[in-house]
């Protein structure tokens, strides 16, 4: 990872690395877990119960607007109860345990992506329950209070988010000619709006002639270029915006690996089961980018590289710089997953809640130019408001900060307490604000 | 069955440049090593003790310290070390056993333990211990008094104080060139102008402090006694004398630059430095204490939250158009 340059006097800079290797399909786990809700959208409720006899691509719970969660497996529904999302919440989630065979739900494909007009794209997505990080809806525009407001842009990234990560870049050079089919899919259901592809650099000469009809956009190999918040707010005119300012100024956001799962998918009429995921870490000479079904847990794929995890060791979900710790082995992959890392004990990182001694580094390498060590000394002792003020709104939670800081502090994590502590404030006082009103109305 | 691993969970980022708060401290203390060696070649073994008795001193009082605040770690962290080598080389060579406890037990109650510790002092507790002795023990400070059975080959008077007294025709008595080597009379090696300034270099080089600091305190300086000599040679001291004379050198590279208690932003640095040149010439030009380098200090330091608000503007959050 980067280095101090120059005696310090240069600012450390991390790069994105290049190395390359097969994608590895692993055979299916004998059990996946499938979260039953995704962030910012209605749960799902089940369709149905434990002990059900499933096939692979069947429907397992629905939102009434139809996007649903499909199983990934062959098998029985053995329970329905508590998940924890990669960052620690509790949702509901549903388990399923392999039967001998694999059975698929009967496939309706679509002949030729490039004949087909917009509805019928994105209905046929909606039906293979496409839902999560993104809705297909999506492309149809943000629907603020009665008003359909048109997208303005699409912006599709082919570049991962951390260093050490290969999945999305991987779809360039592993599954390239699938990806240029499914950008054109999307060129038909994004309609009017500009459609971006943002690739690493060195894949722009070659790309150009294949994706004719999109923007190009090629980024350097500076940790900071890839970072998805800062390539949609470049997009937008702006120097950074929020997700939902840009949800509001009509942008959409899509990995390369859902563009290129969503053409697959529609082609072979079937829903999505397979994810792509950078694991790394002790124990492995190379990283390796293996293909899994969804759901399955982390253990199970340790298990089959031949990682063995002991004691002390640290397992995330994500990279170095943003990945989420894991306390059970058993935590499943989800859509949202690129990476799983394993730290070996000897080489863990514990921050530590030592005093800041304003040495400045921080602020010095946050890209949005935050005061990061007093915002953080103001979220440290629970002042939201002021820690919000110097800066926290904005913060990108790119880990930079924390990487720095010869004091070791948990920045990053002082920076998200901030935000949530802020965010729950304000659903509470929308909620206190909603009852007033309530109580006023029915005075009345 | 075997048990699943207990897995180690800790917030992102899972990895780190490697820089260290020792590191840091440590490297400034090591800066100050040319100078301390020059004060015990020019002082002797009177130097040597000084030196190490304060250093000793303070590591005691600050283990001690940390003890009953039951805070880990601080002894270790290098900046008890630094700040007792920085006291050690302000005190002079004759400053006797008992004053330099009294000052290791002021710098590190009062100074440090007293604000919180590390990160918490809002004054620069060497600084801040060196202004409480001299209003404390004023006659017990002045180096030229204690330091007079020697055979020196310069002026047996602090530069600062002989110009107070005499005026601009002193200055003629302590030529630039032995200035700059720490010929003069002060501190054990807060005078050692040249290896000081050496010092201070490397830090800049690699990294440990902010460059910006040092220069803009040098460039104020220097401004400011040029100002006031133009406007009358016969009384203000030339620019040069100011810069080599006293701590000024000790104070713009390893005092000024204490991260805790100045600013973090680069144009509030600038003022913050320059600020702190301009007052400490117009407190040595007007003041009673011919070093008013001391007193401008902290009273930057009080002032630097207040300067750290000049802050270039955060990459804002905005809403796009459509
Ligand atoms: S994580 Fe730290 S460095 Fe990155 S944007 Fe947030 S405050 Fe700035
Ligand atoms: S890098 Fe750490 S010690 Fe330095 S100012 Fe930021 S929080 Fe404080």
């Amino acid at each position: 990872m980067g280095t101090e340059r120059l005696f310090g006097f240069l600012k450390p800079r991390i790069e994105m690395d290049s190395w390359d290797g097969e994608v590895k399909t692993l055979p299916p786990p004998d059990r996946v877990k499938l979260p039953l809700a995704c962030v910012g959208q209605m749960p799902f409720v089940p369709e149905v119960q434990v002990g059900a006899q499933v096939r692979s691509g069947q429907i397992l719970a629905a939102t009434p607007s139809r996007t649903a969660v499909h199983a990934t497996l062959t098998g029985e529904v053995t329970s329905i109860g508590p998940l924890y999302t990669p960052d620690g919440r509790e949702i509901q989630g549903i388990e399923l345990l392999a039967a001998d065979k694999e059975v698929w739900v009967t496939a309706s494909p679509t002949e030729d992506l490039r004949q087909a007009d917009a509805d019928e794209l994105i209905d046929g997505l909606v039906d293979l329950g496409f839902n999560s990080p993104w809705k297909p809806e999506d492309l149809r525009g943000h629907i603020q209070g009665d008003e359909l407001l048109p997208v303005t842009s699409v912006a599709i990234v082919a570049i991962d988010r951390e260093p050490g990560i290969a999945v999305q870049r991987r779809i360039l050079t592993d599954f390239r000619s699938d990806f240029v089919e499914s950008v054109a899919a999307v060129k038909i259901m994004a309609d009017d709006a500009k459609v971006v592809v943002v690739v690493p650099q060195r894949f722009r000469g070659e790309l150009s002639s294949e994706l004719p009809n999109v923007e190009l956009m090629g980024v350097s190999d500076d940790y900071i270029d890839n970072d998805w918040r800062l390539i949609l707010a470049r997009i937008a005119g702006v120097g950074n915006l929020t997700v939902r300012a840009a949800r509001e100024a009509g942008l959409v956001l899509l990995t390369a690996e859902d563009v290129a799962a969503a053409g697959l998918c529609l082609k072979k009429g079937l829903p999505r089961t397979d994810k792509l995921v950078t694991v790394s870490g002790k124990g492995l000479a190379q990283p390796v980018t293996v293909s899994t079904r969804l759901g399955t847990p982390i253990g199970y794929i340790l298990e089959q590289l031949g990682l063995e995890v002991g004691d002390g060791d640290r397992v995330l979900l994500g990279g170095l710089l943003r990945g989420h710790p894991q306390f059970d082995l058993q935590a499943p992959i989800t859509r949202e997953t690129d990476a799983v890392t394993v730290l070996g004990a000897p080489e863990v990182y514990h921050p530590v809640e030592e005093p800041c001694i304003n040495c400045g580094r921080c602020g010095q390498i946050c890209p949005v130019d935050i005061q990061v060590g007093l915002a953080a000394r103001y979220a440290e002792f629970g002042l939201v408001e002021e820690a919000y003020d110097a800066g926290a709104h904005a913060c990108i939670e790119c880990g930079l900060c924390g990487f720095v800081c010869p004091a070791h502090r948990p920045l990053l994590q002082y920076m998200r307490s901030a935000i949530s502590a802020r965010a729950d404030a304000e659903a509470s006082a929308a909620e206190s604000e909603a009852e007033v009103a309530q109580g006023a109305a029915s005075e009345e | 069955m075997k048990r699943p691993p207990l897995l180690s969970v800790a917030m992102a980022p899972h990895a780190h440049v490697g820089s260290t708060v020792a590191e840091i401290y440590g490297h400034q203390a090591l800066a100050l090593l040319p100078a301390a060696i020059g004060g015990v070649v020019l002082w002797g073994l009177a130097g040597l003790r000084v030196i190490l008795l304060t250093v000793g001193c303070v590591l005691v009082f600050e283990w001690l310290g940390t003890r009953l605040m039951k805070r880990e770690g601080s002894v270790l962290d290098g900046s008890a070390l630094l700040q007792g080598l920085m006291l050690g080389l302000l005190l002079h060579a004759g400053t006797p056993w008992w004053l330099v406890v009294v000052a290791a037990l002021v710098m590190v109650v009062l100074g440090r333990c007293f604000f919180g510790g590390l990160g918490g002092y809002a004054l620069n507790p060497v600084f801040l211990t060196y202004a409480i002795l001299l209003v404390s023990w004023p006659a017990r400070l002045n180096a030229a008094a204690h330091l007079t059975n020697r055979v020196l080959s310069f002026p047996a008077v602090e530069p600062l104080v002989a110009w107070r007294t005499v005026g601009n025709g002193a200055v003629e008595s302590f030529p630039l060139g032995s200035l700059l080597l720490g010929q003069q009379i002060g501190g054990v090696g807060s005078s050692m102008v040249l290896l000081l300034l050496l010092g201070g270099l490397y830090l800049v080089l690699r990294g440990f402090i902010a460059w910006r600091v040092p220069l803009a305190f040098l460039v104020g300086m220097f401004l400011t006694a040029l100002v006031l000599n133009l406007s009358d040679p016969a009384n203000y001291a030339p620019p040069l004398f100011h810069l080599f004379s006293g701590a000024a050198m000790f104070t713009a590279f390893f005092v000024l630059t204490d991260f805790t208690t100045g600013p973090v932003n680069p144009w509030a640095q600038v003022v913050y430095g320059v600020g702190c040149g301009l007052l400490a010439v117009i407190i040595r030009t007007f003041g009673v204490f011919p070093d008013g380098t001391i007193f401008a200090v902290l009273l930057m330091n009080l002032a630097h939250p207040l300067i750290d608000k000049i802050h270039s503007p955060l990459i804002a959050v905005e809403v796009p158009t459509r």
